[in-house]
């Protein structure tokens, strides 16, 4: 529990994601980013904070879109260490190196020390263009412009099931095409 | 994108995550008693079914391809798992696999050596090898479309292990039809058409479940 009475158990919050509970999981991946984002500045060996960043990001969208993989009895930790590893072991095979990743020694990692976040490199509207027209405009209403659903909703004329549908769909695009651009 | 508008995307996305054991079992298990129908229906199952499962020896050619593909279908579902790289369910599919070809291997030597190849080769060695074949296409190809929301880090070995589950449970379904009783015959065809399905299946997932 941290000062205000929140759980700060990363099993717990993915729990009550799972059961529905969307502040729960806004807060468990606010939790892992800074985690996430030591470990793989750990293991970089020299890439540079927007190399890193990319693959957080990845982390980040594999850890959301592959969470029914997720045994709910089991810690989520050890789960989300290999899906960071895997990740970085294919950022890395990507730039054409190989290396060995540990995964034994990913919790004894610190968490990066608070900072400004990053940006990456590639940047997001070109990234966002290559989506379909109304997963791009969706986007950027949601996540750049930081509108509410009901207003996204209305602005591209979707309804609040079918813009469910429509950010679920965007969000693997966007995993795939990021994945397509790296290799 | 900034992490933290990535963050405020996922979190909206409240798609509900859906476990992929039921819809495999599911999906492949449907296509497997589609294609099975449909090749029971041409063929046709031969006339003393109940005769030849009564039989010890016949018996193993349900016996053998079930051993391998409960453990390989097991296999490929635990291999969803991101920590998951070493599954025993393809170790004990693999013993079993030893076993047969070690009893291949006795019956050949056994048997005066003219009469080796006349009984190997029986008289539908082609058609039991397409059959098991494409019996084993849909069930392999829809077990893979769910695989591939599956986290596997070792994706050759979970497509080798569902092609080693669709091919063993395509050998069941033929055998239904197959009155070729001689172990020379069934060890050797059944044992090329599920080693084919099993190959099919690991260069397809190499391909289709990295992520």
């Amino acid at each position: 529990m941290n000062e205000n009475g929140e759980p700060q158990d990363w099993s717990v919050l993915m729990r009550a994601a799972n059961a529905g509970d969307q502040a729960a999981y806004a807060r468990l991946l606010s939790l892992m980013a800074p985690v996430l984002r030591g470990i793989v500045r750990a293991r970089a060996g020299g890439m540079d904070a927007d190399w890193c960043e990319d693959v957080v990001q990845e982390t980040m969208l594999a850890i959301h879109l592959k969470r029914a993989t997720w045994d709910a009895g089991k810690p989520l930790r050890p789960w989300a260490y290999a899906i960071a590893r895997h990740k970085l072991v294919d950022a890395f095979r990507r730039r054409g190196r190989a290396i060995h990743v540990p995964v034994e020694d990913f919790a004894e990692v610190l968490a990066a020390a608070p900072g400004p976040d990053p940006t990456e490199h590639r940047d997001a509207a070109r990234l966002i263009d290559r989506l379909p027209d109304r997963d791009a405009a969706l986007m950027r209403c949601l996540a750049l412009e930081g509108r509410d659903n009901d207003e996204c909703g209305a602005r591209l004329g979707l309804s609040a099931g079918a813009l469910r549908v429509a950010l679920h769909r965007a969000v693997q695009r966007l995993a795939r095409l990021r994945q397509e651009d790296g290799s | 994108m900034r992490t933290d508008d990535l963050i405020q995307l996922l979190a909206r996305d409240d798609t509900p995550p859906r476990p992929l054991s039921p819809r495999l079992l599911l999906q492949s298990g449907a296509a497997l008693a589609l294609m099975g129908a449909v090749a029971l229906a041409i063929l046709g199952p031969r006339a003393d079914l109940g005769q030849a499962m009564a039989d010890p020896v016949t018996r193993m050619k349900w016996l053998l391809p079930l051993a391998v593909a409960i453990p390989a279908l097991i296999a490929a579902m635990r291999l969803t798992r991101p920590q998951t790289r070493r599954a025993p369910g393809l170790m004990l599919a693999g013993l079993v696999a030893v076993g047969a070809v070690l009893w291949l291997l006795a019956t050949i030597l056994v048997t005066p050596s003219q009469a080796v190849w006349p009984r190997m080769r029986g008289s539908s060695a082609l058609i039991c090898l397409s059959a098991v074949t494409l019996i084993s296409i849909l069930p392999l190809a829809a077990g893979l479309r769910i695989l591939r929301d599956g986290a596997s880090t070792a994706p050759m070995r979970s497509g080798a292990a569902m092609g080693l589950a669709a091919g063993g449970l395509a050998t069941l379904v033929y055998a239904m039809h197959c009155t070729e009783d001689a172990p020379l015959f069934f060890l050797t065809w059944y044992g090329l058409a599920i080693g084919m399905v099993t190959t099919a299946g690991a260069l397809a997932g190499r391909w289709l479940l990295r992520w």
